[in-house]
């Protein structure tokens, strides 16, 4: 029993430095042309581009104020539901923990540039007709994937029981 | 399926915690991002068009001027009010001038 734990929680370690590592290696290779240029601005198609911006704040831009007050709160708060999601992985025992782990590896990944950087760097651009859909980045895509995969398995999980 | 719904809630509002996207400021601003080909930098210049004498100016090849064009044309001397006679006295004004000198000198 203990065996069977443990193997499952070195894998959900290894979903989460999955995640945080893709992140990382995209984000170190957005900085360092950001290094080497002085900015990124790439063009890839008329669907996708490459710009880079610095998000202070949460989803959608929420909360982006200068005020290292409410920065530090935001990030404490970010910290906190870090802390329930490696509760429920824990606690839990179904494939839902999977998808937990994934959006946790992209937490760690913004919640680390949050600290080291005071910023997150954001650099997906997404455009259809000269309308932009938010810049976001790998750690966003992993996030949004897992809250998704774990909404469909919440409503799957409810029509089985019913 | 009253906890199911809380529990996406909180999903959800999780997911706008956790995820970092850019602010939807400069998204909805219409605001253009890339700095390369900005149309609202290009002046629009007027259409060229033609000086109004135009037509007026000597073509290459029949450069040559009539010398009764000048003789006719006295309106340079009319804003300047010199007459034919003035310049007949001044002549003769300074013909004294110099038959004066001349005395004086002998």
């Amino acid at each position: 029993m203990i065996n069977v734990k443990s193997k499952k929680i070195f894998i959900y370690i290894a979903v989460v430095l999955l995640v945080f590592t893709l992140d990382r290696i995209s984000k170190s290779i957005i900085l360092s042309i950001l290094d080497d240029t002085g900015k990124v601005d790439i063009y890839v198609n008329s669907f996708f581009s490459l710009f880079l911006v610095w998000n202070k704040g949460i989803g959608f831009g929420l909360f982006s104020f200068d005020k290292s007050s409410i920065y530090n709160g935001i990030t404490l708060i970010i910290l906190i539901i870090n802390l329930i999601i490696i509760y429920l992985i824990y606690k839990e025992n179904s494939p839902k923990t999977y998808f937990l782990a994934i959006i946790l590896g992209g937490s760690f990944g913004n919640l680390f540039d949050r600290l080291y950087y005071n910023a997150v760097p954001d650099f997906i651009d997404l455009n259809y007709n000269g309308y932009h859909w938010f810049i976001f980045n790998v750690a966003d895509i992993f996030i949004t994937f897992g809250i998704i995969c774990l909404i469909f398995a919440e409503l799957f999980n409810y029509k089985k029981i019913k | 399926m009253k906890k199911n719904k809380l529990y996406i809630l909180i999903v959800i509002i999780f997911s706008i915690f956790l995820t970092s996207c850019q602010t939807a400021k400069e998204v909805f601003g219409g605001k253009k991002r890339s700095e390369q080909g900005d149309e609202f930098l290009i002046e629009k210049k007027n259409p060229l068009a033609l000086p109004p004498d135009y037509d007026k100016l000597p073509t290459p090849g029949n450069e040559k001027v009539s010398p009764s064009t000048f003789s006719e044309n006295n309106e340079v001397k009319d804003l300047l009010n010199i007459e034919e006679s003035d310049s007949n006295n001044d002549n003769d004004s300074s013909g004294d001038i110099e038959s004066s000198i001349i005395e004086k000198i002998q």
